[in-house]
């Protein structure tokens, strides 16, 4: 029986679990935290406001 | 996706992500973060993306590796993005670039390849320049 492979799967390894936990790594608290800024100065888009109003 | 992507391995959290660039400067560990936010009472996860010093063990995303393999990592990228979404269904993910580059690079490569992969069920939106939402 023929054993499907697929080379273009996203080939994620789920059940490894060594890869670290990177939330309080300073680099990425502050790639949040900017893009927090931002969307607090600009604002969500219009379109996407409206469509969790619509959600909710 | 039918785009040539690197293999990405994850955690029990499904908020990290790593994967490796391969080529002729060698192997470089890439990194993605899915960081939860709120802003204006709308939570979002904000991605971030950066290469492993493997020197510090410090996170850069300003380097540029020249591994010559930008569209593969922007499809791994697509793909972690995908495969984040369909464990946590109908959430937002917030991307964008450190420099002008790679704000041009997110909407206009891979991510409007992604928009088009996810329409069916609407979770991703182009909406403007500097923002994409899915």
């Amino acid at each position: 029986m023929k054993n499907p492979t697929n080379k273009k799967s996203n080939a994620t390894d789920s059940k490894a679990d060594h890869v670290r936990d990177y939330g309080n790594d300073p680099y990425f608290v502050k790639k949040a935290n900017k893009s927090k800024a931002f969307l607090e100065k600009h604002g969500f888009p219009k379109e996407l406001v409206d469509k969790k109003q619509f959600q909710a | 996706m039918n785009l040539d992507q690197y293999h990405f391995r994850t955690n029990a959290s499904h908020l990290d992500f790593e994967f490796e660039s391969i080529g002729p400067n060698g192997n470089i560990q890439k990194v993605v973060r899915f960081s939860p936010q709120n802003t204006n009472g709308i939570t979002y996860f904000n991605l971030g993306f950066g290469d492993v010093n493997p020197t510090t063990g410090t996170i850069d995303d300003l380097s540029k590796s020249n591994n010559g393999d930008k569209n593969k990592i922007l499809a791994t990228i697509a793909s972690i993005v995908l495969e984040f979404t369909a464990h946590f269904p109908d959430v937002m993910v917030y991307a964008q670039g450190s420099t002008p580059p790679q704000d041009e690079t997110l909407p206009n490569g891979n991510l409007s390849k992604l928009e088009r992969n996810t329409s069916n069920n609407g979770c991703l939106r182009i909406c403007r320049r500097r923002l994409a939402t899915f």
